[in-house]
Protein backbone atom coordinates (compact mmCIF):
# COMPACT_ATOMS: atom_id res chain seq x y z
CA UNK A 1 0.00 0.00 0.00
CA UNK A 2 1.36 4.14 -1.14
CA UNK A 3 1.20 5.63 2.10
CA UNK A 4 1.53 8.93 0.38
CA UNK A 5 -1.27 8.28 -1.66
CA UNK A 6 -3.53 7.00 1.06
CA UNK A 7 -2.70 10.69 2.73
CA UNK A 8 -3.50 12.66 -0.40
CA UNK A 9 -6.59 10.72 -0.39
CA UNK A 10 -7.48 11.10 3.00
CA UNK A 11 -6.84 14.98 3.17
CA UNK A 12 -8.96 15.58 0.03
CA UNK A 13 -11.49 13.79 1.47
CA UNK A 14 -11.04 16.27 4.41
CA UNK A 15 -11.51 18.99 2.89
CA UNK A 16 -15.03 20.14 2.66
CA UNK A 17 -14.90 19.46 6.68
CA UNK A 18 -11.72 21.08 7.15
CA UNK A 19 -12.60 24.34 4.94
CA UNK A 20 -16.18 24.63 6.92
CA UNK A 21 -14.48 24.46 10.32
CA UNK A 22 -12.54 27.61 9.34
CA UNK A 23 -15.31 29.60 8.07
CA UNK A 24 -16.96 28.27 11.39
CA UNK A 25 -14.32 31.03 13.19
CA UNK A 26 -15.52 33.22 10.80
CA UNK A 27 -15.45 35.04 7.14
CA UNK A 28 -12.34 34.74 5.53
CA UNK A 29 -10.78 34.55 2.10
CA UNK A 30 -8.83 31.60 0.00
CA UNK A 31 -5.35 33.03 0.53
CA UNK A 32 -5.89 33.52 4.24
CA UNK A 33 -7.58 30.12 4.31
CA UNK A 34 -4.33 28.75 2.42
CA UNK A 35 -2.14 29.86 4.83
CA UNK A 36 -4.07 28.81 7.67
CA UNK A 37 -3.74 25.45 6.65
CA UNK A 38 -0.20 25.73 5.98
CA UNK A 39 0.39 26.04 9.48
CA UNK A 40 -1.74 22.83 10.21
CA UNK A 41 0.28 19.60 10.47
CA UNK A 42 -1.35 17.01 7.69
CA UNK A 43 -3.60 19.45 6.30
CA UNK A 44 -1.15 21.30 4.23
CA UNK A 45 -3.42 21.83 0.74
CA UNK A 46 -1.78 22.74 -2.74
CA UNK A 47 -3.08 26.55 -2.53
CA UNK A 48 -5.03 26.20 -6.14
CA UNK A 49 -7.52 23.70 -4.29
CA UNK A 50 -8.96 25.75 -2.01
CA UNK A 51 -11.05 28.15 -5.02
CA UNK A 52 -12.74 24.35 -6.57
CA UNK A 53 -13.54 23.87 -2.83
CA UNK A 54 -14.93 26.88 -2.42
CA UNK A 55 -16.97 27.23 -5.73
CA UNK A 56 -18.59 23.89 -4.94
CA UNK A 57 -19.44 24.62 -1.68
CA UNK A 58 -21.05 27.72 -2.77
CA UNK A 59 -22.75 26.21 -5.52
CA UNK A 60 -24.04 23.99 -2.47
CA UNK A 61 -25.38 26.55 -1.11
CA UNK A 62 -23.13 26.00 2.22
CA UNK A 63 -21.17 29.68 1.95
CA UNK A 64 -21.68 32.63 0.85
CA UNK A 65 -19.47 35.13 -0.87
CA UNK A 66 -18.94 38.78 -0.84
CA UNK A 67 -16.02 41.10 -2.03
CA UNK A 68 -14.50 43.83 0.17
CA UNK A 69 -11.22 46.35 -1.01
CA UNK A 70 -8.03 45.30 -0.13
CA UNK A 71 -5.56 48.00 0.48
CA UNK A 72 -3.02 45.70 -0.87
CA UNK A 73 -4.55 44.33 -4.19
CA UNK A 74 -7.58 43.81 -5.76
CA UNK A 75 -10.96 43.30 -3.59
CA UNK A 76 -10.73 40.49 -1.66
CA UNK A 77 -13.59 37.85 -1.64
CA UNK A 78 -14.65 36.59 1.52
CA UNK A 79 -16.61 33.47 2.15
CA UNK A 80 -19.05 32.90 5.05
CA UNK A 81 -20.96 29.98 6.25
CA UNK A 82 -24.70 30.10 5.42
CA UNK A 83 -27.43 28.59 7.94
CA UNK A 84 -27.35 25.71 5.69
CA UNK A 85 -24.00 25.59 6.08
CA UNK A 86 -23.47 25.53 9.69
CA UNK A 87 -26.53 22.55 9.81
CA UNK A 88 -24.79 20.41 7.72
CA UNK A 89 -21.32 21.02 9.28
CA UNK A 90 -22.85 20.16 12.97
CA UNK A 91 -23.86 17.13 10.85
CA UNK A 92 -20.57 16.60 9.58
CA UNK A 93 -18.44 17.12 12.66
CA UNK A 94 -21.07 14.62 14.79
CA UNK A 95 -20.15 12.10 12.27
CA UNK A 96 -16.44 12.50 12.43
CA UNK A 97 -16.38 12.52 16.04
CA UNK A 98 -18.23 9.31 15.64
CA UNK A 99 -15.56 7.71 13.29
CA UNK A 100 -12.90 8.84 15.81
CA UNK A 101 -14.52 7.31 18.61
CA UNK A 102 -15.06 4.00 16.50
CA UNK A 103 -12.05 4.38 15.27
CA UNK A 104 -10.88 4.75 18.90
CA UNK A 105 -12.25 1.42 19.84
CA UNK A 106 -11.37 -0.72 17.81
CA UNK A 107 -7.59 0.39 18.07
CA UNK A 108 -8.17 -0.15 22.05
CA UNK A 109 -9.83 -2.97 21.18
CA UNK A 110 -12.89 -2.55 22.66
CA UNK A 111 -14.37 -2.28 19.59
CA UNK A 112 -17.16 -4.85 18.48
CA UNK B 1 -2.96 60.77 -19.53
CA UNK B 2 0.88 59.21 -20.57
CA UNK B 3 0.18 56.42 -23.28
CA UNK B 4 -3.12 58.10 -24.60
CA UNK B 5 -3.47 56.22 -28.13
CA UNK B 6 -5.89 56.15 -31.07
CA UNK B 7 -5.37 54.74 -33.88
CA UNK B 8 -8.34 53.68 -36.93
CA UNK B 9 -7.08 50.38 -39.59
CA UNK B 10 -8.61 50.60 -42.91
CA UNK B 11 -10.97 47.82 -43.96
CA UNK B 12 -9.50 47.71 -47.35
CA UNK B 13 -10.42 44.49 -48.34
CA UNK B 14 -13.75 45.19 -46.38
CA UNK B 15 -14.49 47.53 -48.38
CA UNK B 16 -13.39 45.98 -51.39
CA UNK B 17 -15.70 42.80 -50.42
CA UNK B 18 -18.81 44.63 -49.55
CA UNK B 19 -19.07 46.44 -52.72
CA UNK B 20 -18.95 43.38 -54.35
CA UNK B 21 -21.71 42.15 -52.37
CA UNK B 22 -23.83 45.12 -53.22
CA UNK B 23 -22.97 44.67 -57.00
CA UNK B 24 -24.02 41.54 -57.05
CA UNK B 25 -27.27 41.77 -54.90
CA UNK B 26 -28.00 44.78 -57.51
CA UNK B 27 -27.88 42.18 -60.00
CA UNK B 28 -29.39 39.65 -58.91
CA UNK B 29 -32.48 42.29 -57.57
CA UNK B 30 -32.75 43.40 -61.42
CA UNK B 31 -32.66 40.02 -63.15
CA UNK B 32 -35.92 38.74 -60.54
CA UNK B 33 -34.17 37.42 -57.39
CA UNK B 34 -35.36 39.99 -55.42
CA UNK B 35 -34.97 37.90 -52.13
CA UNK B 36 -31.58 36.70 -52.92
CA UNK B 37 -30.59 40.62 -54.35
CA UNK B 38 -31.96 41.83 -50.86
CA UNK B 39 -30.30 39.86 -48.86
CA UNK B 40 -26.90 40.70 -50.74
CA UNK B 41 -27.76 44.28 -50.89
CA UNK B 42 -28.55 44.91 -47.19
CA UNK B 43 -25.37 42.34 -45.88
CA UNK B 44 -22.95 44.63 -48.34
CA UNK B 45 -24.06 47.36 -46.90
CA UNK B 46 -24.10 45.78 -43.30
CA UNK B 47 -20.49 45.04 -44.05
CA UNK B 48 -19.54 48.26 -45.27
CA UNK B 49 -21.04 50.23 -42.54
CA UNK B 50 -19.49 48.54 -39.92
CA UNK B 51 -16.31 47.12 -41.32
CA UNK B 52 -15.12 50.02 -43.57
CA UNK B 53 -12.05 50.86 -40.32
CA UNK B 54 -11.32 48.77 -37.22
CA UNK B 55 -10.63 52.20 -34.28
CA UNK B 56 -8.41 51.21 -30.99
CA UNK B 57 -8.25 53.64 -28.13
CA UNK B 58 -6.57 53.83 -25.21
CA UNK B 59 -8.45 56.86 -22.95
CA UNK B 60 -9.74 57.36 -19.48
CA UNK B 61 -8.65 53.92 -18.33
CA UNK B 62 -10.18 51.74 -20.74
CA UNK B 63 -8.71 49.61 -23.64
CA UNK B 64 -11.59 50.36 -26.00
CA UNK B 65 -12.10 49.10 -30.10
CA UNK B 66 -15.06 49.56 -31.96
CA UNK B 67 -16.10 48.62 -36.13
CA UNK B 68 -16.70 51.89 -38.21
CA UNK B 69 -18.07 54.80 -36.26
CA UNK B 70 -18.77 53.17 -33.27
CA UNK B 71 -22.08 52.03 -32.97
CA UNK B 72 -21.38 49.85 -30.44
CA UNK B 73 -17.95 48.79 -29.14
CA UNK B 74 -15.83 46.56 -26.54
CA UNK B 75 -14.42 48.37 -23.68
CA UNK B 76 -11.82 46.40 -21.39
CA UNK B 77 -10.65 47.96 -17.99
CA UNK B 78 -7.14 48.61 -18.19
CA UNK B 79 -6.36 47.43 -14.64
CA UNK B 80 -8.32 44.00 -16.20
CA UNK B 81 -5.11 43.40 -18.23
CA UNK B 82 -2.46 41.41 -17.43
CA UNK B 83 -0.14 42.36 -20.52
CA UNK B 84 -0.19 42.51 -24.10
CA UNK B 85 1.18 40.94 -26.71
CA UNK B 86 1.81 40.38 -30.27
CA UNK B 87 -0.84 38.20 -32.19
CA UNK B 88 1.26 34.67 -31.97
CA UNK B 89 -1.07 32.94 -34.70
CA UNK B 90 -2.26 32.76 -38.08
CA UNK B 91 -4.97 34.99 -38.89
CA UNK B 92 -7.09 33.65 -41.98
CA UNK B 93 -9.44 36.43 -42.72
CA UNK B 94 -11.32 39.16 -41.23
CA UNK B 95 -13.73 40.11 -38.53
CA UNK B 96 -15.28 39.04 -35.34
CA UNK B 97 -14.67 35.35 -34.73
CA UNK B 98 -13.66 32.97 -31.63
CA UNK B 99 -10.02 30.95 -31.97
CA UNK B 100 -8.66 28.31 -30.31
CA UNK B 101 -7.65 30.87 -27.59
CA UNK B 102 -9.95 33.60 -27.76
CA UNK B 103 -12.13 36.48 -29.71
CA UNK B 104 -10.61 37.85 -32.81
CA UNK B 105 -10.94 40.92 -33.99
CA UNK B 106 -10.12 42.75 -37.16
CA UNK B 107 -10.71 44.20 -40.76
CA UNK B 108 -7.31 43.77 -42.83
CA UNK B 109 -4.31 42.58 -42.35
CA UNK B 110 -2.16 39.73 -40.79
CA UNK B 111 -1.79 41.32 -37.57
CA UNK B 112 -2.63 41.77 -34.24
CA UNK B 113 -2.04 42.34 -31.06
CA UNK B 114 -3.17 39.33 -27.95
CA UNK B 115 -4.33 41.14 -24.69
CA UNK B 116 -4.19 39.12 -21.72
CA UNK B 117 -6.59 39.77 -18.83
CA UNK B 118 -6.12 39.05 -15.64
CA UNK B 119 -7.89 36.26 -15.26
CA UNK B 120 -6.10 34.56 -18.08
CA UNK B 121 -8.70 35.46 -21.23
CA UNK B 122 -7.24 36.65 -24.18
CA UNK B 123 -8.34 39.19 -26.79
CA UNK B 124 -7.00 39.30 -29.89
CA UNK B 125 -6.80 42.73 -32.10
CA UNK B 126 -6.43 43.80 -35.03
CA UNK B 127 -4.40 45.95 -36.25
CA UNK B 128 -1.50 47.65 -38.61
CA UNK B 129 1.00 49.27 -35.89
CA UNK B 130 0.86 46.18 -33.13
CA UNK B 131 3.87 47.74 -32.14
CA UNK B 132 2.98 50.95 -31.50
CA UNK B 133 -0.12 49.18 -29.66
CA UNK B 134 1.80 47.12 -27.55
CA UNK B 135 3.87 49.94 -26.83
CA UNK B 136 1.06 52.55 -25.69
CA UNK B 137 -0.37 49.77 -23.77
CA UNK B 138 2.82 48.66 -21.99
CA UNK B 139 3.20 52.75 -21.08
CA UNK B 140 -0.39 52.59 -19.46
CA UNK B 141 -0.19 49.34 -17.54
CA UNK B 142 0.55 50.17 -14.12
CA UNK B 143 3.21 47.31 -12.64
CA UNK B 144 4.19 46.01 -16.24
CA UNK B 145 6.24 49.39 -17.31
CA UNK B 146 9.74 48.04 -18.09
CA UNK B 147 9.23 44.99 -15.68
CA UNK B 148 10.96 41.90 -17.77
CA UNK B 149 9.91 39.59 -14.50
CA UNK B 150 6.30 40.62 -14.80
CA UNK B 151 5.92 39.55 -18.23
CA UNK B 152 7.78 36.76 -17.35
CA UNK B 153 5.46 35.92 -14.19
CA UNK B 154 2.59 36.72 -16.30
CA UNK B 155 3.43 33.80 -19.15
CA UNK B 156 3.71 31.69 -16.33
CA UNK B 157 0.68 32.42 -14.52
CA UNK B 158 -1.40 32.10 -17.89
CA UNK B 159 -0.40 28.63 -18.49
CA UNK B 160 -1.50 27.60 -15.04
CA UNK B 161 -4.92 29.64 -15.69
CA UNK B 162 -5.40 28.15 -19.27
CA UNK B 163 -4.75 24.56 -17.97
CA UNK B 164 -6.78 25.27 -15.12
CA UNK B 165 -9.33 26.45 -17.49
CA UNK B 166 -9.46 23.43 -19.54
CA UNK B 167 -9.78 21.08 -16.54
CA UNK B 168 -12.68 23.02 -15.42
CA UNK B 169 -14.04 23.30 -19.00
CA UNK B 170 -14.07 19.24 -18.97
CA UNK B 171 -16.09 19.40 -15.52
CA UNK B 172 -18.60 22.09 -17.08
CA UNK B 173 -19.09 23.80 -13.47
CA UNK B 174 -20.91 27.21 -13.64
CA UNK B 175 -18.55 28.63 -11.11
CA UNK B 176 -15.56 27.92 -13.62
CA UNK B 177 -14.91 31.67 -14.78
CA UNK B 178 -15.23 32.59 -10.60
CA UNK B 179 -12.81 30.19 -9.78
CA UNK B 180 -10.40 30.99 -12.44
CA UNK B 181 -10.84 34.53 -11.25
CA UNK B 182 -9.73 33.83 -7.76
CA UNK B 183 -6.96 31.52 -8.80
CA UNK B 184 -5.53 34.44 -10.90
CA UNK B 185 -5.88 36.84 -7.86
CA UNK B 186 -4.44 34.34 -5.77
CA UNK B 187 -1.72 34.32 -8.32
CA UNK B 188 -1.33 38.03 -8.14
CA UNK B 189 -1.03 37.94 -4.30
CA UNK B 190 1.46 35.36 -4.49
CA UNK B 191 3.58 37.59 -7.05
CA UNK B 192 3.40 40.57 -5.28
CA UNK B 193 4.51 39.10 -2.01
CA UNK B 194 8.27 38.54 -4.10
CA UNK B 195 11.04 40.91 -3.13
CA UNK B 196 12.14 42.59 -6.46
CA UNK B 197 15.14 40.16 -6.47
CA UNK B 198 13.05 36.89 -5.48
CA UNK B 199 11.13 37.57 -8.97
CA UNK B 200 12.91 34.71 -10.61
CA UNK B 201 11.98 32.21 -12.75
CA UNK B 202 12.67 29.23 -10.36
CA UNK B 203 10.62 31.34 -7.54
CA UNK B 204 7.98 31.10 -10.22
CA UNK B 205 7.84 27.63 -10.50
CA UNK B 206 7.46 26.98 -7.01
CA UNK B 207 4.83 29.06 -6.88
CA UNK B 208 2.91 27.32 -9.63
CA UNK B 209 4.00 23.71 -7.97
CA UNK B 210 2.50 24.91 -4.39
CA UNK B 211 -0.59 25.65 -6.39
CA UNK B 212 -1.38 22.14 -7.11
CA UNK B 213 -1.83 20.28 -10.71
CA UNK B 214 -5.15 22.39 -12.58
CA UNK B 215 -6.03 18.22 -13.30
CA UNK B 216 -7.00 18.57 -9.29
CA UNK B 217 -9.50 21.12 -10.10
CA UNK B 218 -12.41 18.92 -11.99
CA UNK B 219 -12.24 16.64 -9.69
CA UNK B 220 -12.75 18.76 -6.48
CA UNK B 221 -14.97 21.02 -7.94
CA UNK B 222 -17.72 18.34 -8.29
CA UNK B 223 -17.69 18.40 -12.26
CA UNK B 224 -20.64 15.90 -12.39
CA UNK B 225 -23.63 17.78 -10.19
CA UNK B 226 -23.49 21.19 -12.70
CA UNK B 227 -23.44 19.59 -16.00
CA UNK B 228 -27.52 19.83 -16.59
CA UNK B 229 -26.75 23.63 -15.01
CA UNK B 230 -24.71 25.18 -17.68
CA UNK B 231 -22.42 24.46 -20.25
CA UNK B 232 -19.47 26.22 -20.94
CA UNK B 233 -19.17 29.92 -22.48
CA UNK B 234 -16.73 27.94 -25.14
CA UNK B 235 -20.20 25.99 -25.65
CA UNK B 236 -22.57 28.46 -26.22
CA UNK B 237 -20.24 30.69 -28.03
CA UNK B 238 -19.82 27.35 -30.40
CA UNK B 239 -23.75 26.74 -31.05
CA UNK B 240 -24.74 30.62 -31.11
CA UNK B 241 -21.70 30.39 -34.13
CA UNK B 242 -23.10 27.01 -35.52
CA UNK B 243 -26.68 28.69 -35.46
CA UNK B 244 -25.65 32.13 -36.96
CA UNK B 245 -23.61 30.36 -39.98
CA UNK B 246 -26.64 28.37 -40.56
CA UNK B 247 -29.06 31.21 -40.38
CA UNK B 248 -26.55 32.83 -42.87
CA UNK B 249 -26.67 29.77 -45.31
CA UNK B 250 -30.34 29.66 -44.96
CA UNK B 251 -30.86 33.15 -45.99
CA UNK B 252 -28.47 32.72 -49.17
CA UNK B 253 -29.49 29.38 -50.35
CA UNK B 254 -33.53 29.43 -49.31
CA UNK B 255 -34.66 31.59 -51.84
CA UNK B 256 -32.66 29.55 -54.21
CA UNK B 257 -34.02 26.28 -52.88
CA UNK B 258 -37.48 27.95 -53.01
CA UNK B 259 -37.62 28.69 -56.71
CA UNK B 260 -35.98 25.69 -57.49
CA UNK B 261 -39.14 23.87 -55.71
CA UNK B 262 -41.26 26.18 -56.78
CA UNK B 263 -40.07 25.63 -60.67
CA UNK B 264 -40.25 22.12 -60.01
CA UNK B 265 -43.89 21.89 -58.77
CA UNK B 266 -44.91 24.14 -61.74
CA UNK B 267 -43.26 21.60 -63.71
CA UNK B 268 -45.12 18.78 -61.84
CA UNK B 269 -48.24 20.32 -61.92
CA UNK B 270 -47.89 21.93 -65.68
CA UNK B 271 -47.26 18.26 -66.93
CA UNK B 272 -50.44 16.65 -66.90
CA UNK B 273 -52.36 19.30 -68.09
CA UNK B 274 -49.87 19.76 -70.76
CA UNK B 275 -50.69 16.11 -72.03
CA UNK B 276 -54.59 16.66 -71.36
CA UNK B 277 -54.23 19.31 -74.02
CA UNK B 278 -52.34 17.35 -76.40
CA UNK B 279 -54.82 14.34 -76.06
CA UNK B 280 -57.91 17.00 -76.31
CA UNK B 281 -56.06 18.34 -79.43
CA UNK B 282 -55.56 14.69 -81.24
CA UNK B 283 -59.24 13.47 -80.34
CA UNK B 284 -60.52 16.74 -82.12
CA UNK B 285 -58.14 16.27 -84.99
CA UNK B 286 -59.10 12.73 -85.10
CA UNK B 287 -62.75 13.21 -85.28
CA UNK B 288 -62.21 15.54 -87.83
CA UNK B 289 -60.39 13.35 -89.89
CA UNK B 290 -62.97 10.48 -89.12
CA UNK B 291 -65.51 12.86 -90.85
CA UNK B 292 -63.58 13.03 -94.23
CA UNK B 293 -63.87 9.05 -93.93
CA UNK B 294 -67.39 8.85 -93.38
CA UNK B 295 -68.16 11.18 -95.83
CA UNK B 296 -66.65 8.77 -98.05
CA UNK B 297 -63.96 11.53 -98.65
CA UNK B 298 -60.81 9.24 -98.94
CA UNK B 299 -58.72 11.21 -100.81
CA UNK B 300 -58.86 14.15 -98.72
CA UNK B 301 -58.49 11.95 -96.26
CA UNK B 302 -55.24 11.08 -97.17
CA UNK B 303 -53.98 14.73 -97.73
CA UNK B 304 -54.84 15.71 -94.20
CA UNK B 305 -53.23 12.68 -92.45
CA UNK B 306 -49.55 12.80 -90.69
CA UNK B 307 -46.79 13.11 -92.88
CA UNK B 308 -45.71 9.52 -91.96
CA UNK B 309 -48.79 8.34 -93.17
CA UNK B 310 -49.00 9.62 -96.49
CA UNK B 311 -45.07 8.00 -96.68
CA UNK B 312 -45.82 5.17 -95.50
CA UNK B 313 -49.14 4.40 -97.96
CA UNK B 314 -49.75 6.06 -101.04
CA UNK B 315 -53.11 7.85 -101.53
CA UNK B 316 -54.57 5.50 -104.19
CA UNK B 317 -53.29 2.57 -102.02
CA UNK B 318 -55.45 4.51 -99.15
CA UNK B 319 -58.60 5.20 -101.02
CA UNK B 320 -58.66 1.53 -102.22
CA UNK B 321 -57.86 0.13 -98.98
CA UNK B 322 -60.11 2.77 -97.06
CA UNK B 323 -63.27 1.86 -99.50
CA UNK B 324 -62.67 -1.75 -99.15
CA UNK B 325 -63.22 -1.90 -95.51
CA UNK B 326 -65.53 1.14 -94.57
CA UNK B 327 -68.12 0.82 -97.54
CA UNK B 328 -69.08 -2.43 -96.45
CA UNK B 329 -70.08 -1.32 -93.14
CA UNK B 330 -72.63 1.47 -93.83
CA UNK B 331 -73.30 4.44 -92.25
CA UNK B 332 -72.26 5.35 -88.66
CA UNK B 333 -75.24 5.62 -86.30
CA UNK B 334 -72.94 6.63 -83.57
CA UNK B 335 -69.65 6.97 -82.24
CA UNK B 336 -67.83 7.84 -79.11
CA UNK B 337 -64.50 8.12 -77.14
CA UNK B 338 -63.70 5.02 -75.19
CA UNK B 339 -59.66 5.74 -74.52
CA UNK B 340 -56.96 8.01 -74.91
CA UNK B 341 -53.55 7.69 -74.39
CA UNK B 342 -50.22 9.76 -74.72
CA UNK B 343 -47.67 8.00 -76.19
CA UNK B 344 -43.71 9.21 -77.25
CA UNK B 345 -43.53 6.02 -78.72
CA UNK B 346 -45.74 3.51 -81.16
CA UNK B 347 -45.23 -0.04 -82.50
CA UNK B 348 -43.65 0.29 -85.83
CA UNK B 349 -43.20 4.35 -86.23
CA UNK B 350 -40.33 6.49 -84.94
CA UNK B 351 -39.93 8.48 -81.66
CA UNK B 352 -42.96 11.38 -80.92
CA UNK B 353 -45.86 12.28 -79.71
CA UNK B 354 -48.57 10.05 -80.19
CA UNK B 355 -52.39 9.50 -78.74
CA UNK B 356 -53.83 6.49 -79.60
CA UNK B 357 -57.69 6.72 -78.72
CA UNK B 358 -60.14 4.14 -79.67
CA UNK B 359 -64.10 4.63 -80.09
CA UNK B 360 -67.09 2.89 -80.00
CA UNK B 361 -68.78 2.86 -82.88
CA UNK B 362 -71.88 1.41 -84.04
CA UNK B 363 -72.11 1.31 -87.91
CA UNK B 364 -75.13 0.62 -90.16
CA UNK B 365 -73.94 -3.02 -90.95
CA UNK B 366 -72.02 -3.54 -87.81
CA UNK B 367 -73.04 -2.52 -84.42
CA UNK B 368 -70.26 -2.73 -82.11
CA UNK B 369 -66.99 -2.28 -83.72
CA UNK B 370 -63.71 -0.47 -82.17
CA UNK B 371 -61.87 1.96 -84.70
CA UNK B 372 -58.37 2.65 -83.59
CA UNK B 373 -56.65 5.69 -84.64
CA UNK B 374 -53.44 7.63 -83.86
CA UNK B 375 -53.12 11.12 -84.63
CA UNK B 376 -48.90 12.17 -84.09
CA UNK B 377 -47.59 15.61 -83.66
CA UNK B 378 -46.55 16.27 -87.15
CA UNK B 379 -43.23 18.39 -87.71
CA UNK B 380 -45.67 21.63 -88.27
CA UNK B 381 -46.92 21.10 -84.96
CA UNK B 382 -50.25 20.10 -85.90
CA UNK B 383 -51.74 16.78 -85.40
CA UNK B 384 -52.76 14.39 -87.70
CA UNK B 385 -53.95 10.59 -88.16
CA UNK B 386 -50.95 8.60 -88.76
CA UNK B 387 -52.81 4.90 -88.23
CA UNK B 388 -56.47 3.79 -88.59
CA UNK B 389 -57.63 0.51 -87.53
CA UNK B 390 -61.55 -1.13 -87.38
CA UNK B 391 -61.94 -4.34 -85.24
Amino acid sequence: MNLENWQTQLRKGLLDIVVLNLLNRGPSHGYEMVQTMKRIDGLQIREGNIYPILARLETDGLVASYSEPSTDGPPRKYFQLTEAGKKTLEAMNNHWDRLIKSLESIKKGTGV
Amino acid sequence: MNGQYRHSQPGYLTIFVSLIMIGVGVISYATGSQHFGTIFILAGIFCLVFGYKLTVEIKDDLLKFWFGPGVFWKSIPLEQIAYCQPFKGIILGWGIRITGDGWLYNVSGLKAVTVILKTGKKIHIGTDEPHKLIEALNSVLRGFEKDEAAGMWSEVKTDYLKRAEQALSAARHPRSFEILADVGSHLDRRFAELEPQQRTWDNFQKIITEMGPPSDYAELVGGNESVAKTASLTKYTAILTLILITVAAGMIFLPKMLKRDEAAKTKQVKSPLHEEQKVNAAIESAESWLQLIDEGKYSESWTQAAEYFRNFVNQQQWISSASAVRGPLGKVISRKVKTSTYKTQAPGAPDGQYVIIQFETSFENKADAVETVTPMMDSDGQWRVSGYYIR
